[in-house]
C-alpha cells in the first residue's frame, strides 16, 4: 500500500524542519515563553485551591495552541510539494500516494508531540497544589488527542485541494473551524459533564473553549485566571460509574480517528488524481466565459479600456473574474447575511453580524492588498512592469486606486449597517460607534500604501499581513504623536476631535510611507525576482 | 562628411548603441560585474556568453535599468541607464530568463496591457498587437488564457512583448532555452529578420553553435571579468592557444612527425589514427611551410586541413567555468 515505505518522506520532511532557519529562534522563543510561564504558574500554584483553576488554564492553552499551531504547520506541507514540483519526482519513486500522505502526516506527528512534550514541565505543576484528579487528566488528553487529530486532518486536507500557500493556510483553519466547532462537527461541550457535574474543567463550560484572561493583583503580581473565578469551591468529583465516563470519551476518540483516516484517504486519493501540471481544459474556459463574463460586457469593456488607458496598473485590480466576483461576492454575502441577522428575535444579532462582516472585509481586504504585489514579484511581472515607461507614482496610485475601487461598495454598505444599527437600535452599543466607523474608513483609505510598502519588504504573506496591520492601529497612535498635545486637547473634547485625530494620524503616516516606498521604488532598492 | 573626390569612400565609424564603462556591479562580498567595458555597435547581433553566475544577468539587468551599478556607467543610445532612465525603458525591449506572465489573461489582454504600459495609443495598439502576433508565430492563440499556453508558446508571448513598443534595442536573456529545437530555429530566425530590420539585439544564451551563426559580434566574460569583445570570427584566432592543423600521410606518418617537430614554428606533432596533427606556437605563423617540408622530407600526403575551432570549444578553451 505505502510502496517504497514511508520512511523516506518523514526523514526528508523531518531534516527540512531541522533546517528551517526560523526554526532555532521560534525553539529558542517557545523555550523564553516556557520559562516565563513556569515561573508564572510556579508563583501561583503555591495559593491555595488553585490546583485545579492552573490545570484549566494550562489545558486551555495548549487547546488553543494545538488549534493554531497544527493547521499552520500541516497546510503547507503538501502544496509546497506541488508548488515546487517536487511532488512529480516523489510519484517518479516506488512512493505510493498514501505513503506519501502518510509520511507526510507522520512527520507532522511527530512535530506535534515533540511540542506536547515540551510542555510536560508545566503541566505537572498543577499536581503539585492537588484537587485535580485522573478522571480530569483523561478529559484533558483525549480533548487535546482529538484535537490534534482533528487540526491535523483540516491541515491536511486543505494542503491537497490547492497549491497556493495562502489559501492553504486559509482553508486549514476554516475546515478546522467547521470540525472542532461548527454545527455540524464535533462539539467539545458534549465532552462536558464525565462526572455527571456542573463543575467540568472550564474548557467545556459553556460549550466552546473559554478564553484566558491575565489580570495585575493589587500587589502588583500577575496572576491568571478566568471566568470561573469567583464561583464556590468545586465539591468533590464524583465518578458515576467507569462506563459512562470512558464511553464518551471512546466514542469522540473514534470520531476523530475516522475524521483523520477518511481525510488521509482522501488526500491520497486527491494527489493521486491531481499531482500532473493540467492545463484548464476547454469546458473550464468556456465556463469561465460564460459564467464570469459581465453581463453588461460593452459596457465593462468600455469602463475597463478607460480605466487601462489612465493608469493600467489600475486596470490589472480590476481585470480578472476573480476580481469581480470577489468585489461583487462579498457584498452579495453581506446583504444577505444581514438581512438573515434582521430577521432574527434579537436585535443584537446585527450588531454582532456587522463586527463578524467587519473581520470578514478586514481579512479580504488585507489579503488582496499583499498578495496583488507579492504575486508579481513571485512570477517577476512587477520586474517587467519597472522597466517599462510607467513611472513609479503611477503604479503605487494605480494599486492604491484598483483596491480603493475594488473594496469600495463592501465599506459603503458595512459602514452604512454599522451606523444604520446604532442609530436604529439605541443600546446596540456605545455612543461613539462612529468613531470606530471614521476608523474604518481611515483604514481603507491607508490600508492599500501600508500593504504595498510591506508587500515590497517582506516576501512571506501572512507576515506582510501582520506587519500591515501592526502599521495601521499604530497609524493613529503616530498621528497623535506628531501633532502633539494639540490632538491630545482635541481628543479629550469627544468623538469628533478623536475622529479627526484618527484621520490625521492614519493619513500622515500613509503619506510618510508612500513618500518611502516612491523613492525606494525610483531606486529599485528592493530585491526583486 | 563625404571623401574627397578620386579618393575610396570613407565608411563611416560604427554608432555605438551601448557602451559601458568601468561598469561594477557588487552584491555585499561578491563582484557580480568587474570594471566592464564594453562597446556595441547599431545594427549588432550581439552574442553575451559565459557560465552560470558569470555576470551576464546582471549586465543585461544594468542595461535595463532594473538595477543600479555599483561603480562605473553604462548607456544606451547615448542615454545613461541611471540618470535618463525613462528615455532608455522607451528604447530598450527587455526579455528576461523569465516570463513574468499573468496566467489568467488572455494572449492580447496581456500584450494589449503592456501596450498600455508603454504608452501606445488605443488606436494603433489592437494592430501593434496583431502585427507581433504575427511575427512570433503565436496569431491563433490570441484569445488562449496564457496559463493554457506551452512553456515554448509563452517564450515566444515574452518575445511579442519585448516587441510591442518597436524598440530600438533589444535586451534577451536566454531566449531560446527551453524551447524545441523547431521554435529554436523559427526563435533565430526573427532575431536575423529584427536585425535586418535595424534593431541592435544583445543575446545572451548557453547554445554557443547557434551564436556562432547567429551573431556577428560576441563578448565572453567569466567571473565578471570581460576576457573577450569582438567578432566571432575574432575569437577563435585570439583565444585558441595554437593554429591546429591535420596532415593525411600516405603510409606510415612517423617520418612526417619527426620532420615537423624538428621545425621552431611547430610546438607538437603526433600522430592520431592514421594522420599527423600539428600544432603551431601561435597564430601569426604562415603554414605555407608545411607542405614544403613535408615535400623535401620525402613524406607523401594526401590531404592537409586547418583544424576550425567551434565557438564552445574557444569557450571552453578560454574558461574555467569558475562562478562567484
Amino acid at each position: 500500500m505505502f510502496g517504497g515505505g514511508v520512511w523516506p518522506v518523514v526523514q526528508r520532511e523531518l531534516r527540512a524542519t531541522a533546517r528551517w532557519p526560523l526554526g532555532p529562534w521560534l525553539r529558542a522563543g517557545g523555550a523564553l515563553c516556557g520559562v516565563a510561564v513556569f515561573c508564572v504558574l510556579a508563583d501561583t500554584a503555591t495559593q491555595v485551591g488553585m490546583g485545579l483553576e492552573l490545570f484549566e488554564n494550562i489545558h486551555i492553552l495548549l487547546l488553543w495552541l494545538i488549534c493554531a499551531l497544527v493547521p499552520a504547520l500541516t497546510a503547507d506541507c503538501l502544496a509546497r510539494e506541488r508548488r515546487e514540483g517536487t511532488l512529480g519526482l516523489l510519484f517518479m519513486t516506488p512512493l505510493t500516494a498514501p505513503g506519501i500522505v502518510v509520511g507526510k502526516t507522520m512527520a507532522q506527528v511527530l512535530r506535534a508531540v515533540m511540542l506536547w512534550l515540551a510542555m510536560v514541565p508545566i503541566l505537572t505543576l498543577p499536581f503539585l497544589n492537588g484537587g485535580v484528579t485522573w478522571a480530569d487528566v483523561v478529559v484533558c488528553l483525549v480533548a487535546e488527542l482529538c484535537a490534534a487529530m482533528l487540526c491535523l486532518a483540516a491541515g491536511m486536507l486543505a494542503s491537497t485541494l490547492t497549491d497556493n500557500r495562502a489559501l492553504a493556510f486559509i482553508l486549514a483553519f476554516l475546515l478546522m473551524g467547521i470540525f472542532i466547532g461548527g454545527p455540524a462537527g464535533y462539539r467539545f461541550s458534549e465532552l462536558k459533564n464525565p462526572f455527571g457535574s456542573s463543575y467540568g474543567p472550564g474548557l467545556w463550560r459553556g460549550g466552546y473553549p473559554n478564553p484566558v484572561f491575565f489580570a495585575a493583583s493589587p500587589n502588583g503580581r500577575v496572576i491568571m485566571w478566568n471566568r470561573s473565578m469567583g464561583r464556590p469551591a468545586r465539591p468533590p468529583a464524583v465518578v458515576r460509574s467507569v462506563p459512562a465516563f470512558v464511553t464518551p470519551l471512546a466514542v469522540k476518540l473514534t470520531i476523530a480517528a475516522i475524521v483523520l483516516l477518511i481525510t488521509l484517504r482522501f488526500a491520497g486519493w486527491r494527489i493521486e488524481k491531481s499531482w500532473q501540471d493540467k492545463i484548464p481544459s476547454k469546458r473550464q474556459q468556456s465556463l469561465v466565459r460564460r459564467y464570469c463574463t459581465p453581463l453588461f460586457a460593452r459596457w465593462f469593456a468600455d469602463h475597463l479600456r478607460r480605466t487601462k488607458e489612465w493608469n493600467p496598473i489600475a486596470w490589472l485590480q480590476q481585470y480578472s473574474w476573480k476580481a469581480r466576483v470577489s468585489k461583487w461576492g462579498l457584498c452579495l454575502l453581506f446583504v444577505l447575511l444581514e438581512c438573515a441577522a434582521i430577521d432574527g428575535s434579537q436585535p443584537y444579532h446585527l450588531a454582532a453580524t456587522v463586527t463578524f462582516l467587519l473581520a470578514v472585509l478586514a481579512a479580504a481586504y488585507t489579503y488582496a492588498g499583499v498578495n496583488g504585489f507579492l504575486q508579481e514579484r513571485r512570477s517577476g511581472a512587477l520586474e517587467l512592469i519597472l522597466v517599462s515607461p510607467i513611472s513609479v507614482k503611477e503604479i503605487i496610485v494605480g494599486r492604491v486606486w484598483g483596491l480603493w475601487k475594488q473594496f469600495l461598495p463592501s465599506v459603503l454598505l458595512l459602514v452604512a449597517s454599522d451606523f444604520a444599527v446604532h442609530t436604529m437600535i439605541p443600546d446596540a452599543g456605545s455612543n461613539w460607534f462612529w468613531v470606530i466607523d471614521v476608523e474604518i474608513i481611515a483604514i481603507y483609505l491607508t490600508l492599500p500604501v501600508f500593504a504595498t510598502f510591506c508587500a515590497l519588504h517582506v516576501r512571506n504573506l501572512f507576515l506582510a499581513a501582520a506587519l500591515t496591520w501592526m502599521a495601521l492601529l499604530a497609524a493613529p497612535f503616530a498621528g497623535i504623536m506628531f501633532i502633539g498635545m494639540f490632538a491630545v486637547r482635541l481628543a479629550a473634547v469627544g468623538p469628533p476631535s478623536l475622529c479627526l485625530a484618527i484621520l490625521v494620524g492614519n493619513l500622515f503616516s500613509a503619506g510618510l510611507v508612500l513618500e518611502y516606498l516612491n523613492r525606494n521604488l525610483q531606486k529599485r532598492n528592493y530585491a526583486f525576482h | 562628411m563625404s571623401s574627397a573626390p578620386g579618393n575610396p569612400p570613407i565608411s563611416a565609424p560604427p554608432v555605438p548603441a551601448v557602451e559601458t564603462v568601468h561598469l561594477t556591479r557588487a552584491y555585499g562580498n561578491i563582484t557580480a560585474l568587474n570594471d566592464l567595458n564594453l562597446v556595441i555597435n547599431r545594427g549588432d547581433l550581439f552574442g553575451f556568453i559565459g557560465s552560470n553566475g558569470a555576470g551576464k544577468t546582471t549586465t543585461l539587468r544594468i542595461l535595463a535599468t532594473f538595477l543600479a551599478p555599483s561603480a562605473g556607467t553604462a548607456k544606451v543610445l547615448g542615454h545613461d541607464v541611471i540618470r535618463e532612465a525613462d528615455a532608455v525603458r522607451h528604447v530598450i525591449g527587455y526579455m528576461p530568463d523569465f516570463f513574468g506572465v499573468y496566467k489568467d489573461m488572455e494572449v492580447t489582454e496581456y500584450l494589449d496591457f503592456f501596450g498600455a504600459c508603454y504608452k501606445i495609443p488605443t488606436a494603433q495598439r489592437e494592430k501593434t498587437v496583431n502585427d507581433v502576433l504575427e511575427l512570433v508565430g503565436l496569431a491563433e492563440k490570441r484569445g488562449s488564457i496564457i496559463g493554457a499556453l506551452s512553456r515554448g508558446m509563452q517564450q515566444r508571448l515574452g518575445l511579442a512583448r519585448v516587441l510591442i513598443h518597436d524598440p530600438k534595442v533589444l535586451l534577451l536573456d536566454e531566449p531560446a532555452s527551453g524551447l524545441d529545437p523547431r521554435a529554436r530555429i523559427e526563435m533565430m530566425a526573427i532575431l536575423q529578420e529584427l536585425q535586418r530590420m535595424g534593431k541592435t539585439i544583445i543575446i545572451s544564451s548557453h547554445i554557443l553553435s547557434e551564436l556562432q551563426t547567429l551573431c556577428n559580434r560576441v563578448a565572453i566574460i567569466e567571473k565578471g571579468k570581460l576576457i573577450y569583445s569582438g567578432p566571432v570570427q575574432g575569437v577563435r584566432d585570439q583565444m585558441a592557444a595554437g593554429l591546429i592543423y591535420w596532415v593525411v600521410t600516405q603510409g606510415d606518418s612517423t617520418r612526417a612527425v619527426e620532420l615537423l617537430k624538428a621545425r621552431p614554428e611547430v610546438t607538437e606533432a603526433v600522430a592520431v589514427d592514421g594522420q599527423v596533427k600539428v600544432t603551431f606556437v601561435n597564430h601569426q605563423v604562415d603554414p605555407s611551410f608545411l607542405p614544403e617540408a613535408l615535400v623535401s622530407g620525402g613524406v607523401k600526403f594526401t590531404g592537409l586541413w586547418e583544424d576550425e575551432l567551434g565557438l564552445e570549444e574557444v569557450f571552453l578553451r578560454v574558461t574555467r567555468g569558475e562562478t562567484q
